[in-house]
């Protein structure tokens, strides 16, 4: 990982943002839900980062991973934060007031979160044709001659970059799953 | 179709990608070949993957200026006043 120590300090935490910030809003707006509160997590996540690049180990795992840690504990907070807020006015019953958001639980927030983080990092892996592709075909529901239409590639070649994708996701998926030990 | 031919379009098979007469191609092959069937069920388990996808979206640009103003020198962490 790069040196967030010293006066390279700025272009460090740009580069690691410009990498990484897609994931982490991505992931906040799948658990979280709500856009304003993504934002708040890639902001204090990025935080988080500089402040404690030194607990950062390379023997325990990639610097993805520890992100990963990162990203779910100010997730959790938010999360937590968030069921603060939505507490309905109770009336001055505490009891009602402490009661708990009926959603998915902290748990589920956690296990959610390891996947979705986990696709995101596969699909970023992937360079701009074959994002591009998997965005429209998968995301966008576009047949493959469709895409080919909308973008002016061969429709041999969209299939091509189709399968190698899928190849590419389904190595990059299976790398990422022994890591994921680690985490728990 | 050969597996050679039906290879290449199997993952936009599994994305429902293909024209009729091109998916019912893939299908008969997938009837009488194995090593194909198998390739199939893990380019579906990328699917099933994919549904966990967060959606593809990047935050603002303006967050990105945000957060750095928090990196500025005043508020480096380790520094004692």
């Amino acid at each position: 990982m790069t040196n967030l120590d010293g006066p390279g300090v700025e272009a460090a935490l740009s580069k690691l943002y410009d990498r990484y910030s897609r994931t982490v809003f991505g992931v906040g707006l799948r658990i979280l839900g709500d856009r304003s509160m993504a934002e708040e997590l890639v902001q204090e996540v990025f935080l988080k980062v500089w402040r404690s690049s030194g607990t950062f180990d390379s023997a325990r795992g990639s610097f993805s991973t520890w992100l990963y840690r990162v990203t779910r504990s100010v997730a959790l907070d938010l999360y937590r934060k968030r069921a603060h807020r939505v507490r309905p006015v109770s009336d001055g019953d505490p009891y009602l007031g402490s009661a708990r958001d009926p959603s998915a639980g902290p748990q589920e927030v956690v296990d959610e979160s390891w996947l979705s983080w986990r696709v995101s990092r596969a699909l970023e892996m992937l360079d701009a044709p074959h994002r591009e592709v998997i965005d429209l075909a998968y995301f966008g529901g576009l047949s493959q001659r469709e895409i080919s239409e909308r973008t002016g590639v061969p429709l041999g070649t969209v299939k091509t970059r189709t399968a190698s994708a899928y190849k590419s996701l389904r190595k990059e998926l299976a790398v990422q799953a022994i890591s994921q030990e680690i985490i728990r | 179709m050969k597996c050679t031919e039906a290879h290449p379009n199997l993952a936009a098979f599994v994305l429902g990608g293909l024209e009729a007469e091109e998916a019912a191609e893939v299908r008969y092959h997938l009837d009488f070949c194995p090593g194909c069937q198998r390739q199939l069920e893990e380019l579906r388990k990328v699917n099933r993957a994919l549904e966990a996808a967060p959606p593809p979206a990047a935050p603002p640009a303006y967050l990105k200026g945000g957060s750095f103003l928090a990196f500025a020198p005043s508020n480096y962490p380790l520094q004692t006043r």
